[in-house]
């Protein structure tokens, strides 16, 4: 007598495959976000809309990185629609290209400020101005300098090139030294007054 | 080296992302030129605090909940997304509505009744269309009240509702979870419910704060009588 050959569950399946990469897709939904919640709900959105694709997740060798372009065009298309309902400023990485001529020109002596402050304030700093750069700017910069991703990995799960990853962090990094320096600065820079 | 070139290689010395030789370079430049190596003591301190921004765990039913919600095929939300749900929340906590949720007890998990003196819920009407010969939904606010004996953040809250009841704000769904806060003494918790077609039914509700787990059922009787 021989045993039938069972094959577990859709949803055993399912589990098996992808409740490996949960925490490192809330990880990474966290950086997008900035909410635990909301983390968590994107996690939850996403795995709602694979469920019925199941035998595609099988079919995926690379599946992190695979579930992480899935989790991140998600992001983008609800950050979009809430864009569109005026809900929240969409996230202008895209458009960060004619930026770039503006934040290439700031020199170095913008750290002066910086290097008189001590850790703790730092730390503190950065975190205040991390909530005022959008979602993929912060979390581009937390991705590679603070998760320690690889920009080959980044460029993978944002499907772009590993030049435009170098230089976005580029842009990031000169931006959030920009707004680091503005708020060190007591008066702010003076305005032009028009009369 | 000049400073200027210096400071295009600055991040990424920082990083160490620089070929040895570069790196070399860059550290005889340093060995001389005090105003760049004040630049890379700033850079780190930067980096420093970028590291330290870390990612808090997910809630500790992070992962059952999203399998549950792929496998049913609905999403629920953790957060008072609907400002009608979040104003009503914030406008009844003051009011104290009683079900009597002792969080101290211990013991195994119960059920209680709604309507037992001891645990109340009150319900009320907001809109009822009687007039009409066909039942058309109807919209009704259940308040439900938690004692609680002391603070307790993360506290998953489930709801279940009976097939013929949405919550106004979430069509289609029969069981959402949350997560929520409770204070100390009475919460108070009013939902606005939609009642799609005649029928009695309860409405459930499941507190859990990660090791214990108290269950309510408050009866939802249907009350609209169609006019003659």
């Amino acid at each position: 007598m021989s045993l039938l050959p069972f094959r577990p569950s859709k949803a055993k399946r399912f589990e098996q495959r992808v409740q490996p990469h949960f925490q490192s897709m809330y990880a990474f939904a966290f950086r997008l976000t900035g909410q635990r919640d909301d983390a968590e709900d994107l996690v939850q959105d996403v795995m709602v809309k694979l469920y019925p694709r199941l035998e595609e997740v099988e079919s995926v060798e690379q599946l992190r990185p695979w579930l992480n372009r899935v989790l991140y065009r998600h992001f983008i298309d609800q950050t979009r629609k809430k864009g569109r309902q005026g809900e929240v400023t969409v996230s202008s990485l895209a458009e960060a290209s004619d930026q770039e001529a503006f934040f290439d020109s700031f020199g170095a002596d913008t750290a002066d400020a910086l290097e008189c402050i001590s850790q703790e304030q730092m730390t503190d700093r950065v975190r205040q101005v991390l909530a005022r750069l959008t979602p993929d700017q912060r979390a581009l910069l937390l991705l590679h300098d603070a998760d320690g991703w690889r920009q080959e990995d980044i460029a993978q799960v944002l499907e772009v090139p590993v030049g435009t990853i170098k230089s976005r962090l580029h842009r990031c990094r000169a931006k959030l030294r920009e707004l680091l320096q503005k708020d060190l600065e007591p008066f702010g820079r003076p305005e032009r007054v028009d009369n | 080296m000049s400073c200027d070139l210096f400071s295009k290689q600055l991040e990424h010395y920082a990083r160490g992302e620089l070929s040895p030789a570069m790196e070399q370079s860059l550290e005889m430049h340093l060995a001389e030129c005090s105003v760049c190596t004040g630049r890379l003591n700033a850079e780190r301190k930067l980096l420093d605090a970028l590291r330290s921004q870390a990612v808090p765990a997910p809630s500790f039913d992070f992962e059952s909940r999203v399998l549950t919600a792929a496998t049913r095929g609905t999403a629920t939300r953790r957060t008072w997304q609907h400002p009608m749900v979040g104003s009503a929340v914030a406008a009844v906590l003051a009011l104290g509505v009683f079900i009597g949720l002792q969080w101290q007890s211990g013991g195994q998990p119960q059920q209680a009744l709604v309507a037992d003196s001891a645990v109340v819920g009150e319900t009320t009407v907001v809109e009822a269309s009687a007039a009409l010969p066909e039942f058309e939904p109807r919209e009704q606010t259940v308040k439900l009240a938690f004692h609680s004996g002391r603070a307790l953040d993360d506290v998953t809250l489930t709801l279940e509702l009976p097939a013929n009841v949405e919550l106004a704000s979430y069509p289609g769904r029969q069981r959402l979870s949350w997560q929520v806060s409770l204070k100390e003494g009475d919460n108070v918790l009013a939902l606005p419910l939609k009642v799609l077609f005649p029928g009695d039914g309860a409405l459930v509700a499941h507190l859990n704060d990660g090791t214990r787990q108290k269950t309510f059922r408050a009866p939802i009787h249907d009350n609209t009588e169609p006019a003659s």
